[in-house]
């Protein structure tokens, strides 16, 4: 799945580990989904999207093979 | 299926005493079973005390427990069940075959103790679920 996790939090400049505190998570977690090791949960993609003020489907978006 | 889990789970505080204690009763272990030549007491109780503690090992908590250290541990779990029941299949053939071929007059098929098995899925579900944190 790709997603634009890294474009967004240029966006708002903030760092892995900021964003990680304001969602609950480590920065490991937030790492493994930038580099796409790790897919969130539905939970974790719906507050991200809030996070960043936009659809869960403007951030992460399925490849082919998903 | 979070709050199940947290019943059975122990606070990260006890991971790494937890993690030095069964080193040193691993060692212990060894040395007891070396110093009698065989099973003993002392062994019984170091082989029983090591699965406590590693089993402690196991379910303690990551200081920063999130959905994706609760996934590497389901996964950690599953792969520890499949090596352990292959494991347990296959290691007393290989026992008995190395037997065998050292001692052919007198090599008999013996099952493992389940303290070995048991032994083995913690250490492999301990190191899967460390090698995965790092990797995933």
């Amino acid at each position: 799945m790709k997603n634009r996790l890294k474009v967004e939090r240029a966006i708002l400049d903030i760092t892995q580990e900021e964003l990680a505190k304001r969602i609950g998570v480590s920065r490991q977690t937030i790492n493994s989904i930038e580099k796409k090791k790790y897919v969130p949960s539905t939970v974790l993609a719906l507050k991200l999207a809030k996070l960043f003020d936009k659809p869960v489907d403007a951030i992460f978006e399925l490849e082919e093979g998903d | 299926m979070n709050k199940e889990l947290n019943l059975v789970q122990l606070p990260a505080t006890f991971k790494r005493p937890a993690l030095v204690l069964s080193f040193l009763l691993f060692a212990a272990f060894f040395m007891v079973r070396w110093m009698t030549e065989g099973t003993s007491i002392a062994s019984e109780i170091c082989s029983k005390l090591l699965l406590i503690i590693l089993l402690v090992v196991s379910i303690s908590k990551e200081y920063q427990e999130d959905e994706r250290i609760q996934s590497i541990r389901a996964h950690s779990y599953s792969l520890a069940f499949v090596f352990g029941v292959l494991y347990a299949i296959v290691q007393p053939y290989i026992n008995f075959g190395v037997e065998a071929i050292l001692h052919p007059e007198g090599a008999i098929y013996e099952e493992l103790p389940l303290f070995v098995i048991l032994w083995f899925m913690l250490v492999v579900q301990i190191a899967y679920f460390h090698m995965l944190k790092k990797t995933a």
